[in-house]
């Protein structure tokens, strides 16, 4: 086999991506993609149905060519390596077990065709199966398994070769919750074991949240923002990010002076903030923008004055909703619907006062809001269903 | 007591047109099988004895059986490749389909007569080879087993097609990107994961064509020489030309016993073939 067997190892398993673009006939799925993936680094590719992350990965893959642009995989141009000479692994929606194997056999299938003795074969199987929880399954038949046994054997069977890639398309949105939990974990803890780059396709957003080491968004064809699970919610870097990841106020509004001090006027009331919670075009007097708010950064404020560089504003207590430590409060700022939600505990001081019906004086750090142009036609259809 | 649900008399009727049809074949079956073995008011082997006594008998059976293995074997052979080409091309799959199957819609008694005009002594197919000078002198292609393969092939590739090809939709989607992913290339993928998938309509396809091959009578009748008979033209023979109806029912009961056989025979190579699928 002229095929390389890498060992995990942090110098084997960077993908670089630049300029990738694939039409089919008149429609692009992809558009000029650029990403550097560095080896040994758990990546989600998220993002809303028809986005271009399972084409993505398939063209990581070299199941399909992109139209413009090259893939590289160690440093090496991919442009004419065929699939199997790809120093990739990978478990797919379905699974694709071999319903016609074992799970023994299922796993071994990669080291005999790489001419692997007999006796290594049947070691690195058997110590596959341990690792992915399968002990005494061996002998099944795969019509014989759970869901949850399945994906595991998937995993085996890419992992059994030590690729310095695995490629993961949604592998566990078929699996109830729990399970789905579950394997999370496992999937996380497995990649920190082998130090193999994981590439994982979702659009489950808290998915990608809990597991990876840094999150892709991506709609429409279009790399949308890169940046750690962290990066990604605290600092959108616009509105379709914003608004798909997490919970998020949203306050249209206009701008009525940019320069010192942005100058928004929203149905809630004319906030000023500083320029720098901009992303994206620098906005000028007259555009129509929205105003982004996490919802834990709106507080209740007492009859003390307000810190500087907290906003405020006039809002009604619609409902309060205690989940456990939290609180959620829902709001109406002058018609504009809000959501806070706090420690149950740091709410202590105002309690009385967040009832429903009752007016509260709200305010928010000022460099805690984000100020977005609005979305361009082809991407608020990605939200059809929220609105 | 009426705990029961009573049979009404409109279920009977519903089931009635079904019963006559099956009133009818067990008559026929009986008919059959008093015609063979009565002879003159009692039970007699005599007609078995005919036929068994008969080498140039023996000639007929083992011809029959032997064809209809070569037909099996060469209808799937030249069935596989058309049910990879009509599984592949996704986009023109039906199209292609009505293209295989647009031959049942003439006659099977008109489709070998058009063999015939292809094949005979003038036909179209020794006056090309003659014209491009591969031979001298016409082969002879009709009137010999040559023919009967020939026609028996034609008419029963389109089921070989259409098992195979029901076999190769039904393998999951992804197994061949699976398998190239784990480091197979094209060839190995089709040896490994693709062919011993398709296996179950393989074997289906055998069996039908061996059993329509071994009861044909038109073909052989038509294609096949006057010396080279089938069991199924034997048959026709003896009902229509001697009118030995006893004969004919033996002969049947033979053909009958040589059908279950085949079929357990084959079932019992399919199994050890298939063993470990589902």
């Amino acid at each position: 086999m002229t095929r390389q067997t890498p060992t995990p190892n942090a110098a084997f398993g960077s993908i670089d991506i630049s300029s990738v673009s694939k039409s089919y006939g008149d429609a692009e799925v992809l558009s000029e993609v650029s990403l550097s993936i560095p080896a040994g680094s758990f990546l989600t590719l998220l993002g809303p149905s028809g986005c271009g992350k399972t084409t993505l990965l398939r063209l990581i893959a070299g199941f399909i060519a992109p139209t413009r642009g090259s893939i590289q995989i160690d440093g090496r141009t991919m442009t004419q390596v065929p699939t199997q000479k790809r120093p990739i692994g990978m478990v797919f929606q379905n699974l694709a077990l071999f319903p016609h194997f074992s799970v023994a056999e299922n796993i071994a299938y990669g080291l005999k065709l790489r001419g692997t003795s007999q006796a290594e074969t049947q070691a690195r199987v058997a110590k596959f199966i341990q690792l992915v929880g399968l002990d005494g399954l061996g002998d099944r038949r795969i019509a014989q398994l759970s869901g949850g046994q399945k994906q595991r054997v998937a995993l085996a069977r890419s992992l059994v070769l030590e690729p310095s890639i695995l490629l993961l398309d949604e592998p566990l949105s078929a699996l109830d919750l729990q399970l789905r939990k579950q394997l999370q974990f496992a999937l996380k803890d497995i990649q920190k074991q082998l130090r193999t780059t994981f590439v994982f396709v979702t659009h489950d957003q808290e998915e990608a949240t809990m597991i990876s080491d840094r999150i892709v968004v991506m709609s429409n064809g279009h790399v949308q923002q890169v940046g750690t699970p962290q990066e990604i919610y605290s600092d959108p870097q616009n509105l379709f990010v914003s608004k798909f990841i997490g919970e998020v106020n949203e306050l249209p509004g206009r701008v009525r002076s940019a320069g010192q001090t942005l100058a928004v006027e929203t149905g809630a009331g004319t906030f000023e903030l500083p320029p720098g919670v901009a992303r994206g075009p620098s906005p000028a007097a007259g555009d129509n923008v929205t105003i982004c708010l996490r919802p834990e950064k709106i507080t209740m404020l007492g009859d003390t004055a307000p810190a500087p560089g907290i906003v405020t504003a006039q809002a009604q207590v619609i409902d309060t909703l205690v989940i456990g430590p939290l609180t959620r409060i829902t709001l109406d700022a002058q018609g504009t619907r809000m959501t806070s939600i706090q420690m149950t505990d740091a709410l202590g001081p105002v309690t009385g006062r967040v009832t429903p019906g009752a007016t509260v004086r709200i305010g928010f750090p000022a460099d805690a809001a984000r100020v977005f142009a609005p979305l361009t036609a082809d991407l608020a259809t990605a939200f059809g269903d929220h609105a | 007591m009426n705990t029961g649900e009573r049979p009404t008399l409109a279920k009977g009727l519903m089931l009635l047109p079904a019963l006559i049809v099956l009133g009818l074949f067990f008559t026929s079956v009986i008919l059959l099988f008093s015609n063979a073995f009565v002879d003159r008011g009692g039970f007699s082997l005599k007609y078995f004895e005919q036929i068994l006594a008969r080498p140039d008998y023996h000639v007929v059976f083992y011809r029959t059986v032997l064809t209809s293995i070569i037909v099996a074997l060469l209808a799937v052979l030249l069935a596989y490749p058309i049910s990879l080409l009509l599984w592949r091309s996704e986009k023109h799959r039906n199209m292609l389909l009505i293209v295989v199957l647009v031959p049942w819609l003439v006659s099977l008694v008109v489709r070998t007569y058009g063999w015939i005009i292809l094949l005979g002594p003038k036909g179209f197919v020794n006056a090309f080879l003659g014209w491009v000078g591969v031979i001298d002198t016409p082969l002879k292609l009709m009137f010999n087993d040559t023919g009967i393969i020939i026609g028996l092939t034609h008419v029963l590739i389109p089921f070989a097609v259409i098992s195979i090809l029901a076999s190769l939709l039904s393998i999951e989607e992804n197994l061949e990107e699976a398998s190239r992913v784990l480091g197979a290339g094209r060839w190995q993928t089709f040896r490994t994961i693709v062919f011993p998938l398709s296996l179950p309509g393989v074997f289906t396809s055998l069996m039908v064509i061996y059993l329509a091959c071994i009861g044909a009578i038109v073909t052989p009748l038509l294609l096949g020489g006057i010396t080279e008979k089938f069991v199924g033209s034997q048959i026709y023979q003896e009902v229509m030309a001697t009118f030995n109806m006893s004969k004919a029912a033996a002969w049947s009961i033979c053909l009958l016993s040589l059908s279950f056989v085949s079929l357990v025979l084959l079932k019992f190579i399919e199994r050890r073939a298939l063993r470990g699928q589902e």
